[in-house]
Parts: structure tokens; sequence; C-alpha cells
């Protein structure tokens, strides 16, 4: 009986089971639950803020386009009178 | 509440809160609040990070909005809904953002296996990935089913144990884009139709001190006592305080005989009154009871699935074995399994299933935009194969507001403006448009109606019969009044009548068991009705009938001058859904179209049945087809989008077995490989899906029938 403390299949399947017995034991203690949710809660609070962060920028970006369109109508609408204007001036001529 | 203003121009404002500080159906409510402030055009909220963006038209509305958003107590604020076009953006944010995500995995997962991980790691998550669809097969296989899971699965499964993780991967996710956007065009239409469903009902009958004054539904309270009557929709959910009635609750229970219900009893919103009068107390008021079993209609209804759609499906089933069998076949002869397992990419039924489904979700949701709400891809197909349309006459053939045309006194003690007041006094309450037609011409003429009547006994399609100033008072048709009522009725005055009369329709008033005069209604066709016929006949439709109450005198002019094929005057209620019956056993597919609560039976028998905008609720209630429009054209319009639906679900079934049938016996070849059938026939199926998207009708088409 004592030989089969030699074979490594055996230590590896004690040492298993050891590590099994006590990672439960960890694993359902308080301070790791604890742990956990604390963990847990502070990534999806920097999911939240990566979120928010992200809203931030494409709502930026949205307002800076919303600018330049108006910018573009702008200068669309005072290249139309130049254009006018030149026509009336060429036809008075 | 603190904010921050990070943008101010050209009118627009947007202004933050920070994150958590409202929810998004907070934000809804937000929504709403500052569109009821006039000179807000637009208002949106972003609930990641606190949010409003508004649009004003003038500094004082902007004024207003920011004082409204200072002042919020987000403690006390409660949840709203959203409107219909946010929840339209939310579905398409919602397609977009799981598109985006699934796309991108995709991407990095097969760069990482092919460049930096081992393939071992390649392997253990495509098998992982795999475990779902292998036990949704091995479920199908113990219930003795052979089905499109099975095949998936078996599909899936082969390519991973010959090594092939690219092929399994890539099949795995095309069937999860197909199942994306299948859930996408039901979100889509389910919205669209849910919208149009709803209970619509701008005004009320709130019962106070004995009186009943009419409201705006909006100003409801819980509590508040409401009377509803013979033909009307129950606008709220409540109980029974008074009176009894005949509902139909077939939207909400799928029952289809109604249910008597009296005091004390609970009553549901968007539920029919087919008989009697209620006057209930108001216990809920939102219509949220109605809009889910809309949606669970929509989302369950085997009865009302197109016919094809559910032959599609078992047509799909079936070809699973013919699937195998080609493979096995394809093994025994070439001995080559790489050969064999190409044939079991390619399966014919995977497109059936998600093409046709696709191609009458989108149809109903593109109906509905068109203004044309058909409750379920079976009404479509049917619509599609009917050869003869019943049109009911006052109301649907003939204009929605008929005109009073004369008031004929036949008693000395009654003059025409006395008649008139007591016959508008009595029609009053009543939803049919020859009561609204007297009561505007009163209103017109400004003849005061005070409610001079005691109770008032409706009976539908007959005349009211009540007590006017302790007179017995009876209107309604002749019907009703000589034969119901016995009114007598002398040979002179009768000859006189008919002359008088002509071809408009008449109301005949009775007091104390004399006739006193009679209403004439000159109710001429709509001006689209003949055009209508016109076009229903180009597009297939062989007989045009009208059914009507009315004299033989005044239905024969309507069809000589609409050009309709046969006609059946002095029909009574009863009389309209034998008839369509009758024309059923001749082997015709029949199209009702009505409006009148009388016509609600008619409209059940029809094979497909249509009503237009304006009709009573009932009507609308019980038909298969509701146009929310007062043009007739929209039959011609429905009927073109029906046969272009059948015409587009066929083409699809024949570019399916062809493509597929020519990539197996390229498989079999052995000209393509395993993984090339795969992703052709996967490719092929998603752009056909892709394009079952599309609009039905071409563009041109729509504007063309918009145009004329």
């Amino acid at each position: 009986m004592l030989d089969c403390f030699k074979k490594d299949c055996v230590w590896c399947f004690l040492g298993g089971a050891v590590a099994g017995i006590l990672g439960a034991k960890v694993a359902k203690s308080k301070k790791t639950r604890t742990a956990v949710v604390k963990t847990v809660a502070k990534g999806l609070m920097a999911k939240d803020t990566v979120e928010a962060t992200v809203a931030d920028l494409r709502e930026d970006v949205e307002d800076l386009y919303e600018s330049a369109k108006d910018e573009a109508k702008k200068a669309k609408a005072c290249d139309c009178e130049c254009d006018c204007e030149e026509i009336e001036e060429v036809e008075e001529a | 509440m603190n904010f921050k203003i990070v943008c101010d121009e050209l009118n627009r404002l947007r202004l933050r809160f920070g994150k958590y500080a409202f929810s998004k159906e907070q934000g809804y409510s937000i929504t709403n609040l500052l569109m009821e402030i006039e000179g807000i055009t637009m208002a949106q909220t972003n609930t990641a990070n606190g949010s409003v963006l508004f649009a004003y038209e003038s500094a004082a509305s902007k004024t207003e909005a920011l004082k409204l958003l200072s002042g919020l107590n987000l403690l006390e604020l409660e949840d709203g809904v959203a409107s219909d076009e946010v929840k339209r953006a939310e579905i398409e944010t919602a397609f977009r953002q799981k598109l985006s995500k699934m796309c991108l995995k995709q991407a990095i997962t097969k760069t990482a296996f092919s460049f930096i991980l081992p393939g071992s790691f390649h392997a253990g998550y495509v098998g992982i990935k795999s475990i779902p669809y292998l036990r949704s097969g091995m479920r199908c296989m113990r219930k003795g089913r052979i089905s499109v899971e099975v095949l998936d699965a078996t599909a899936i499964g082969s390519s991973l144990c010959t090594g092939q993780h690219d092929t399994s991967s890539s099949i795995m996710f095309l069937l999860s884009l197909s199942e994306l956007l299948l859930e996408y065009s039901n979100a889509r239409a389910k919205n669209a139709l849910a919208g149009s469903l709803a209970i619509n009902i701008d005004k009320v009958w709130l019962v106070r001190d004995g009186e009943e004054i009419q409201i705006p539904t909006k100003d409801l309270c819980i509590g508040d006592v409401i009377r509803v009557r013979t033909g009307s929709m129950i606008p709220v959910d409540g109980t029974i305080v008074d009176g009894d009635a005949l509902i139909n609750e077939a939207m909400m229970t799928g029952e289809p005989l109604s249910v008597h219900k009296n005091e004390g009893s609970t009553v549901f919103a968007g539920t029919v009154i087919e008989e009697g009068d209620i006057t209930l107390s108001v216990r809920e008021l939102s219509n949220s009871s109605r809009i889910s079993k809309i949606i669970q209609m929509i989302d369950t209804g085997e009865e009302n699935k197109a016919a094809i759609q559910g032959n599609a499906e078992k047509l799909a089933d079936r070809i699973v074995p013919v699937s195998f069998g080609l493979f096995f076949a394809t093994l025994a002869f070439t001995g080559n399994f790489t050969r064999a397992l190409s044939v079991l990419m390619v399966d014919f039924s995977c497109a059936i299933k998600l093409t046709t489904p696709l191609v009458i979700i989108t149809a109903l949701r593109e109906a509905t935009q068109n203004q044309v709400l058909v409750k379920g891809g079976k009404y479509l197909e049917l619509l599609s194969k009917v050869d003869t349309v019943v049109f009911d006459k006052t109301g649907t053939l003939t204009k929605a507001v008929p005109k009073i045309s004369k008031v004929i006194s036949v008693s000395d003690a009654y003059t025409e403006d006395t008649i008139l007041t007591i016959a508008a006094c009595l029609e009053e309450h009543f939803p049919h448009s020859v009561a609204s037609a007297i009561v505007a011409h009163a209103v017109e003429k400004d003849l005061v109606h005070p409610e001079n009547h005691e109770k008032v006994e409706y009976i539908v399609a007959h005349g009211i019969a009540s007590s006017y100033q302790g007179h017995r008072a009876v209107i309604g048709s002749k019907h009703f009044v000589f034969e119901d009522e016995n009114i007598p009725l002398d040979e002179a005055t009768n000859t006189y009548l008919t002359d008088a009369i002509g071809s408009d329709s008449a109301v005949y008033l009775a007091i104390d068991n004399e006739l006193v005069g009679v209403v004439c209604i000159n109710d001429p066709p709509r001006d689209d009705a003949k055009e209508t016929i016109e076009a229903l006949r180009k597009e297939g439709i062989q007989e045009i009938i009208m059914i009507t109450g009315d004299g033989e005198a005044v239905a024969k002019h309507i069809c000589d001058e609409l050009g309709i094929d046969r006609y059946f005057a002095s029909v009574l209620p009863d009389g309209k859904s034998s008839l369509v019956q009758s024309l059923k056993e001749e082997g015709k597919t029949i199209l009702m179209v009505g409006d009148g609560i009388n016509d609600a039976p008619a409209l059940s028998m029809a094979h497909v049945s249509a009503t237009l905008k304006g009709s009573s609720d009932i009507a609308r209630e019980v038909s298969d087809i509701a146009i929310h429009n007062e043009s007739l054209l929209q039959l011609v319009y429905a009927r073109k989008f029906s046969t272009a639906l059948m015409n587009k679900i066929s083409n699809n079934y024949n570019f399916i077995v062809g493509f597929n049938s020519m990539l197996i016996l390229l498989g079999m070849g052995g000209v393509i490989s395993s993984s090339t059938s795969a992703w052709l026939h996967n490719v092929s199926t998603l752009s056909l899906a892709g394009l079952s998207t599309r609009p039905t009708l071409k563009s041109e088409e729509v504007i063309e029938h918009e145009t004329t």
C-alpha cells in the first residue's frame, strides 16, 4: 500500500482533492464574497464611466457636426449671393 | 437638480446632469414634459451621461425648458412611456450595436486564432460555441424530428470533427446573424403594428351629476364614471356601475362570441360593445394590457400566419431528410467524406425558414407605414386570391359624411325644423354617419336640441326608440318604423313620400304612433369610388357586388353610376352575412368592405375583410385589414401589395431551390470544397434575407398609387 504513494498520479490526485476542498472553503468565506462583490461593483462602475465618456464624446462630435453643417450652409448661401450680384452687375453693364 | 450646459448654439441646447442622474424611463418622462412646452420642437435624453438635448424656437421656450429642468425632483419624477419615434430609434440603435459587436468579435477571434493563438485554442473555442447548436440538434433527434436544427448541428459538428474550424465558425456566425435580422424585423413590425392597433379614442362621455359631457380622453382620472354605447370601443379598463351589454372581447381573450357583462363586471380597454349601453367607473388609464395582447397576437399568432409561411416551414423540415439522403448517397458513390460534407453544408430549409417570415414581417410593417394595417400574413395571402369584392353602400361606397337634402313634414303639428330638432336630439349619441349628418344639419341651422329624451333604445341598423317630452318617438328605416313598430302608413302618403324622396335615402320619424316626417339624406358616392372599381377589375377582380339596407331605387342609382355588377337592396343586418355566406358557397373568394356596426357579421363571414377610416369601432376590430385613410383607392394598393408579396415569396423560393441545387451539384462533382459550398450557401441566404427586408412595392409603384 505504501508503494502507491510513490506514483506521481496519486500525489496529483491527492493534491487536486486538497486544493479543491481548500478552494471551496475559501470561495465560500465571507471575505472572499466581499472581495468579489467589491471587484464586480468596481468593474460595473468602470463600465458605466466608460459608457458615459463615450456618450460625451459622441455628443460633442454631434454638436460640432451641427455647427459645421450650419457654417457650410451659410458659406453656400454667401456664394450664391455673390454669384447673383455678379450676374446682376454683368447684366447692368 | 444641478446641470452643466455644454452647448447652446443654433437653437439647440445640450446640458448634462451627470451619470446616474435619471433612469431610462425617467428620461422618457423628461422628454414628454419638454415636448409639452410650446416652442420646443425636439427633445432627447441619454441615461449614460445624464444628458438632455432640446431644440427651441424662441428664447421664451428655452427659458421655460431650463426652468422645468432646474425644478425637476428626480425622486418624485414618474416613469414615462417612450414615443413611437423613440422606440423606433431604440430598435435601430440596439440592432446596430448588436451587429457591430458580432462583426467585431468575429473579426477579432478570426485574427487572434489565425495569427496569435495556437490551433488547439481555436478548436476549444469553436467547440464551446457550438454546444448550443449541437444541443438543439440532439433535442430534436430525441423527439424523433429530423429538422433544420439537426442539419445545422450535423454540419457544424462534422466541420469540427474534420478540423475545419473556420467553416463551423462561419456557419455559426451566419446563423446568429440570420437570427438577429429576424429579431430586428420582428421588433420593427411589432412596434409599427402595436402603435396602429393601440386605442386612439380622443373623446369620451363623462357622467357628472346625472349629465353627460364630452371630454378629451387624456383628461380622464381613475374613479371617473363614463358612458359607452353600442358600437363603441371601451377606452379604458373599468368596472360597470350601471347597465349591461354584449361585449366583443376577441382581442383580449381570443373568444369570438360576445360576452354578456352587467353591473360589477370588469371590462377591458380596446373591447367593443356589440349591443347595450354601460356606465363604467375608470380603474386603469394605461392600455398596456391591450398592447401586450397585440404583441402576443403578432408573436404567436399561428392562426394569423400565412398558409404559405406555415407550408414553407413544413417543407423546410421535410427537405432535411433529403439532404441527409444526398449526403449518404454521395459518400457511398464517391467514398469522399469532404465531398459528401459539401452537400450537407447546403440546405434549402434554412433559407426558406428564414426568408419567408422575414418577407411577411417586412410586408406587414410596410403596409402599416402606408396606412394599411393588416392583422396577419394570412390576410395578405387571401387578399391576393380574392376574385369578388362585396361593398357595403352607406359610408363605404358613398361619402363618409352624407348630407341632409330635405326634411318633409307630413303632420300639421310638426314643422320641418321641429322634426329636425327631435331627430338630432335622438340621434346625437350614436356612431353612425347618418346620425352625425342629422346632428350636423341641426347645428348648421342653429337648432338647439337639449336632452329632452329619456333612455334611448338603439336597435342596430334599424332605428332608435325613446320618449320625447313624454311622447313615444321612433326614428329609423322604413322597415323599422312601419313593420317593426307598426306605425300606420296610408297609400296616399306612401305615394307622396315615394315621389318626394326620389333617389335619396330616408329616415322616418313617428311620434305617438303617427308618422310626422321624413329626413332625406343625399348620400353621393365617393369621388374615387368609380375609379377604385375600375382599378380593382384591372387587378383581376372578376365581380363587384354592393349590399345595402337602403331601397331598390337608391341602390340601382348608385350601381348604374359606379358600374357595379350586382346589388342586393333592402338587406337586413342578418341578411348581409347570409349573402356573403351564399357567395362563398358559390366558390368565390370574398373581400368584404364595410364600416357600420351592422356590417360586423358580414365582415367576419368573408374570407378577408377591410374597413376604411371613420368606420365604427366594432367594424375596425372585426376586420382583417383596417385602412387608416378615407380613400377607397387604398384597397387597390392593398390588392397590388398582396400580389407583389406573393410574387416576391415565389421568386425567393425559386432562387433558393435553383441556387442551392447548383451548389449541391458542384459539391457532389468536387468542383467546390465544403467550406466554399458552406460560404456560398450562407452568403446567398444572408443576401436573400437582406433583400427580403426591402420594400415589397417599388417606390415608383407607390408614388403612382399616391398620385392617382
